[in-house]
């Protein structure tokens, strides 16, 4: 590895690390400035007499200057506590890790797959520009980008009810009887297939049209004309010409989508009850729980930056003008 | 003299825009599609038999009759006079937040390629966070706090989905900076705001129109799940509003397909027509894309 | 272009392998069939601490995890012996005998002087049971299963005291630093099940305790799951596809005939325990607007809104007009109530005379000017309460008052409508649309009215009514139950005619359960088998055996027994001895909650790294398929 490229990593990561920090900050200083006292939200007794309030709030740290407030805040996140649940009077910890789990689940199968068949639709898309086959696959791909998320979950819902007798909601049968591994891996399939087909299928169209419009860019670039005239195989002016540079504008791109992924799992876990965090988060709102708010919310953004310099890194791994300089 | 030449320009644009325009047939069905919602949106008194408010008990979650063409709801209103109304709030929601969307996105994608160094660094940082902050995350916590008025939710879309337009502006300014004849005016000793207004913007149009078409449909698609998701004003009569009640009533498990069905193909058909205007618009302004 | 799709196929395939591989590890129930799974959509659980729980289902969880010194039995009339085996009673004394074969979860003894720190904690400012103490004046432990309580009211320490107080060992919660934070898991009571599993937003598992001291309570089953939604639709949908046995607390009215159409299932209507109402803001110093201030403009938008529409529309047959501040259910309900007339006619007169007249927009203002215009606040987690709203706001608009519904959570309800301002909590909005869920055996709902609750954050609607807060205080100091009735009738006399609340409707709500799975229990509590309040459900349910017909070896009865009420009593002779010395602990130390961590967690753990390491062989794969150097040609 080039200086060059040694360079770019060390940028991108500190890039990663300002928009960490920033986000912190961010997250801090938003919730700070909802209505409501955390004490009285904590404690949800009106019996509480202006003096506990004030025991209270300087046992969490509440009557302190904001700065210091912030800092211990900082401090707080380092070593992994992110407060007290309003709700569920549990470290936020404790509540968000098992749903992280349970969304990771369902959202990585969903986005992988969306992925792949975005990437191959587009590129049959692409190659065959402007025949049928790619007006069909530009319309499917773009219906599916038009439909809202719940609404197809809302549809599967229907369609289960009345003709595939699925389960629509949660992710295991709870105290379900398993006798062995087959019989719970097909109870999690059972539930798992309806949320898991609705998000692929609505992500796959921003996908599908992506990589499309990026292989065609590449595709009418000169050199690809060069080894079509000089005679070269579909597969070969695909494969070493084509794909290798517009992989790594897609790669960004999608980088760049994976909020679109996170907003589809909200809506997706809401409707399916998945237990996953987005099924967290639209609790907490209307528990007013801002510790789980601001925890998630950490959470999610600071993995969409972590993608994000994964993706930076690995483009500038794939891109040799970044690498070899 | 400024404002009139720049006027020109845009009917000359559009004129010309649709002279090619007309003959992707794509675009045009995109078209025919919102303007058939933005009749109905206007009709929609002359349309509807009942006032969308109007309850009835008597007729409780009544499938598709004909006194009632898509059905009733839990309190017996008329499903399809609400339908109708709600093509207009979509139709709002759409259109102002594209509006504010594109004009913030814009103005820092002008400004952000246009001069470069540290500020453009600084902005597209910032741009940068907001794209890869889930925005619907954003919206709903913001929305959440400072209230669900229809205001509040167009505000907030807008101000959360200026990133793409920003992106892709800036790249099309930094092309444009390059060109000889902005060098030839800057030379000349033009102003910085008379050559980003007069010159550079005039060129960015077509990549403009393109992203608000986009921007509209992606307005949509949040404020729909905004609304379905309870963060809405209640008052608020939409196509979001409608799946909501539908779904938190109960009606849609017990099989109310009339209930939730409609309201949903209506909001694809709409973000679909305008992601067909979008889509058309970006072909038509890279020939590269464009079917031949 | 083929190979490539293969290839993609393949990673696909080979992913789903793996993570079904992982998924196998976690950690899931496998036991007999004999647990009973009940699904509750109501507001989720909180704490398991019995004395900081506001939530319904806490409650009704742990009714048969801790035992209280009576009980009450299902027409709220007689006390059952649970802790107590006896009591005496006279004008200024209750005096319990405790049984003496009572044992914690832990095996340690149940003594009086448990009950002393039950008490004692039930008393503390922070705890949600101080009202139901308020009465106590002393508390004398007498010996090991002995022990006195001198009360300003028997009766009404009985109602509200002795059933309600959980008994908790206080070898366990004197050693707790914070009790008020003590998050409580598991639980160690006295009760005939003890709580064996929970998972946070999941689910509550309860275990029969074989060793509960009363052999004829000691339940059927074996186990008995609490599973947790988002709601009452997600609960039907999963009773619906066989997930679970019963939902509580009502099944949504818009799939009761799905399910009465289902064979398998059982639908009834439950006794109402639950009301709603619309309250006004009326406090003197209150932030709303100053119009509802004036008993004849709440007279006049009282007469114009129709609740028998409102239940009609809000249920749809299953609640039915309320004229009172409380359900039927409750034995202090004064029947001779009835509900406002809807008459829009009276109302506009009502207005026109007390001069408030049109203005050019058509809205009313008031003769020093304010209109008429009012911001209604309903909570979001109850769709049919904007329905309601909007058509309020609807008449109204034809008696020339315009009405705003807004709709939010209930956190941020509370926030807007206790308030403060100048460091004084006074009320800040104008009508709120809310509910109560009433126990059927105590008056305490009429202690929201009066004039000290806006500051505890309880009364929502500022009345102010010196006659009514002494009237209470009588009814707290009653020597027998005719006299608290009768005072507690003429307190709600005097609600409606001064309208604090326009009560609205109740609910008879539809339950359901899967009568080819489970039986043996009431359905005539108040509130259902599954609404909250009935303690006998746990013990009485069955599973339907479809093969084996007797069930096996339980012996059980299929009633509980019963003992008469207030025995009349002499006076009893308390020696002095001395109390528990409760000093008030402060809230000082750093609070160490424990936490209740999953069991799985390690396995999750092992499921994250092993998506990780997926997720870089696929892309790796990705890469490699996409970017190999192909021979040059």
């Amino acid at each position: 590895m080039s200086s060059r490229y040694s360079r770019y990593v060390v940028r991108r990561f500190l890039g990663a690390i300002i928009a960490v920090f920033a986000i912190l900050t961010i997250n801090f200083f938003i919730f700070r400035i909802l209505p409501g006292n955390p004490i009285e939200l904590l404690f949800r007794n009106p019996r509480l007499t202006d003096e506990q309030i004030r025991a209270l709030e300087a046992q969490f740290g509440l009557d302190k200057p904001l700065i210091d407030q912030y800092f211990i805040y900082l401090i707080n996140v380092f070593q992994g506590n992110l407060g007290l649940s309003f709700f569920y009077r549990q470290p936020v910890t404790s509540v968000l890790m098992p749903r992280m789990i349970n969304s990771l689940i369902l959202v990585l199968p969903s986005t992988l797959a969306a992925i792949a068949l975005g990437i191959v639709a587009g590129l049959i898309s692409a190659w065959r520009r402007g025949s049928k086959t790619d007006v069909s696959i530009l319309l499917i791909g773009m219906s599916l980008y038009s439909l809202p998320t719940f609404w197809l979950g809302g549809i599967f819902i229907l369609l289960s009810i009345y003709y595939l007798h699925l389960p629509v909601s949660g992710m295991l049968t709870y105290g379900a009887v398993y006798s062995s591994w087959t019989d719970l891996l097909i109870d999690f399939l059972r539930h798992f297939i309806l949320p898991f087909t609705t998000l692929t299928l609505v992500m796959f169209g921003e996908f599908m049209i992506i990589m499309r419009n990026t292989l065609i860019d590449v595709l009418t670039e000169d050199y690809v004309t060069v080894a079509i005239a000089k005679g070269l195989s579909q597969t070969k002016i695909l494969r070493d010409y084509a794909l290798r540079n517009a992989m790594l504008p897609t790669i960004s791109i999608i980088a760049i989508n994976l909020g679109l992924v996170v907003a589809g799992a909200v809506l997706t876990e809401t409707v399916f009850s998945w237990p996953g965090v987005g099924r967290l988060i639209y609790d907490a709102i209307l528990n007013r729980d801002y510790p789980i708010l601001q925890g998630a919310f950490l959470f999610i953004t600071i993995s969409v930056v972590i993608a994000n310099l994964i993706a930076d890194l690995l483009y500038g791994l794939l891109d040799p003008r970044v690498r070899y300089g | 003299m400024r404002l009139d030449s720049s006027v020109k320009k845009f009917f000359k644009d559009i004129r010309e825009l649709w002279i090619i325009y007309k003959n992707n047939r794509l675009g045009v069905a995109g078209l025919f599609i919102v303007l058939f919602f933005i009749t109905i949106a206007l009709l929609a008194p002359f349309i509807s038999r009942y006032s969308p408010e109007q309850t009835d008990p008597s007729a409780y979650l009544e499938p598709p009759n004909f006194q009632h063409w898509f059905g009733t709801n839990e309190v017996g209103q008329d499903l399809f006079s609400l339908n109708v109304y709600g093509a207009r709030i979509s139709l709002l929601v759409g259109f102002s937040a594209a509006l504010i969307a594109v004009f913030i996105g814009s103005l820092i994608g002008l400004v952000s390629g246009y001069y470069g160094g540290l500020l453009d660094e600084i902005l597209m940082r910032i741009t940068d966070f907001f794209l890869v902050v889930p925005p619907i995350i954003l919206m709903i916590i913001i929305g959440s706090i400072l209230g669900s008025s229809l205001m509040n939710v167009i505000i907030v879309i807008g101000i959360l989905s200026w990133s793409p337009t920003a992106r892709v502006v800036r790249s099309m300014v930094l092309s444009i900076k390059e060109w000889p004849y902005v060098e030839a005016i800057k030379a000349l000793g033009g102003s910085d705001k008379r050559i980003i207004f007069r010159h550079i913007l005039p060129n960015t149009t077509s990549v403009i129109y393109a992203n608000m078409a986009l921007s509209a449909s992606n307005a949509i698609f949040s404020h729909a799940a905004m609304v379905f998701l309870g963060v809405g004003d209640v008052n608020d009569l939409s196509w979001g509003m409608i799946l909501h009640y539908a779904f938190a009533s109960g009606a849609l498990s017990s099989g109310c397909w009339w209930y939730f069905v409609p309201p949903g193909i209506f909001i694809v058909m709409l973000i679909f027509g305008f992601v067909l205007i979008g889509f058309s618009l970006e072909e038509l302004f890279n020939p590269k894309l464009r079917r031949i | 272009m083929k190979k490539i799709i293969k290839k993609f196929l393949i990673t696909s395939i080979f992913v789903m392998i793996i993570m079904s591989t992982f998924l196998s590890m976690i950690n899931v129930y496998s036991q007999a069939e004999n647990i009973v799974k009940i699904g509750w959509g109501g507001t989720s659980f909180d704490t398991f601490n019995p004395f900081t729980t506001y939530a319904q289902v806490s409650g009704w969880a742990t009714s048969d995890v801790y035992d209280t010194l009576v009980r009450f039995d299902k027409t709220y009339t007689k006390f059952i012996p649970d802790l107590a085996e006896s009591w005496e009673m006279n004008s200024t004394h209750v005096v319990f005998h405790l049984v003496k074969n009572a044992t914690f979860h832990d095996g340690v003894p149940v003594t009086a002087y448990d009950v002393n720190y039950s008490f004692y904690l039930a008393s503390q400012p922070w705890s949600r049971l101080s009202p139901n103490v308020e009465g106590v004046e002393k508390i004398d432990v007498i010996d090991n299963y002995t022990i006195a309580f001198k009360v300003k009211s028997p009766i009404i320490f009985m109602l509200m005291a002795a059933t309600a107080v959980p008994i908790v060992p206080m070898h366990i919660w004197e050693k707790v630093s914070d009790p008020s934070t003590y998050p409580d898991y598991p639980p160690i009571g006295s009760g005939p099940f003890k709580v064996v599993d929970y998972k946070e937003g999941q689910y509550i598992l309860l275990q029969k305790n074989p060793s509960f001291f009363r052999r004829d309570w000691i339940p059927n089953v074996d186990k008995i799951m609490i599973v947790f939604y988002s709601d009452v639709t997600s609960a039907s949908n999963a009773l619906r596809a066989g997930d679970i046995d019963a939902v509580g607390p009502y099944v949504p009215v818009a799939v009761v005939n799905d399910l009465m159409n289902d064979p398998r299932f059982a639908v009834f209507k439950v006794r109402p325990v639950l009301y709603f109402y619309m309250a006004f803001n009326m406090y003197p110093e209150g932030k709303g607007n100053p119009t509802l201030r004036d008993p004849v403009v709440r007279r006049a938008l009282a007469h114009a809104v129709n609740v028998s529409y409102l239940a009609e529309l809000a249920w749809h047959g299953y609640a039915q007009p309320l004229a009172t501040v409380m359900p039927t259910t409750n034995i202090f309900y004064d029947p001779n109530l009835k509900p406002y007339e809807f008459n829009l006619t009276l109302a506009n007169q009502l207005l026109d005379q007390a001069g408030y007249k049109r203005g050019p927009d058509g809205i009313r203002v008031s003769p020093n000017g304010t209109p008429m215009k009012y911001t209604i606040l309903v909570p979001s987690n109850m769709p049919e309460l904007v329905r309601v709203g909007q058509q309020i706001a609807l008449w109204w608009s034809q008696i020339g008052v315009s009405a705003d519904v807004k709709a939010m959570d209930t956190g941020s309800m509370a926030s807007i409508i206790w308030t403060k301002v100048d460091n004084k909590t006074t009320l800040g909005h104008d009508i709120d649309i809310w509910d109560w869920f009433v126990a059927p055996g105590d008056p305490t709902i009429l202690s929201v009215f009066l004039s000290n609750q806006v500051i505890m954050g309880t009364s929502d609607s500022g009345y102010v009514n010196p006659e009514y807060d002494s009237l209470y205080q009588q009814m707290l100091e009653a020597k027998d139950l005719d006299t608290v009735k009768e005072i507690a009738w003429k307190m709600q006399e005097m609600l409606y005619r001064d309208l604090p609340y326009l009560p609205l409707y109740q609910v008879t709500a539809p339950q359901a359960y899967n009568k080819n799975r489970i039986t043996g229990f009431d359905l005539d509590w108040p509130g259902g088998p599954f609404g909250g309040y009935d303690w006998t459900v746990f013990l009485k349910i069955k599973i339907v055996s479809p093969t084996t017909s007797a069930p096996a070896t339980t012996t059980t009865t299929t009633g509980l027994t019963m003992t008469t009420s207030f025995t009349a009593t002499s006076p009893v002779s308390v020696s002095a001895t001395p109390i528990i010395s409760t000093s008030a602990t402060q809230v000082a130390t750093n609070t160490t909650t424990a936490t209740a961590a999953p069991p799985g967690i390690s396995v999750g753990t092992s499921l994250i790294i092993a998506i990780i390491i997926i997720v870089i062989i696929v892309l790796g794969v990705v890469i490699w398929a996409t970017t190999r150097r192909g021979k040059a040609s």
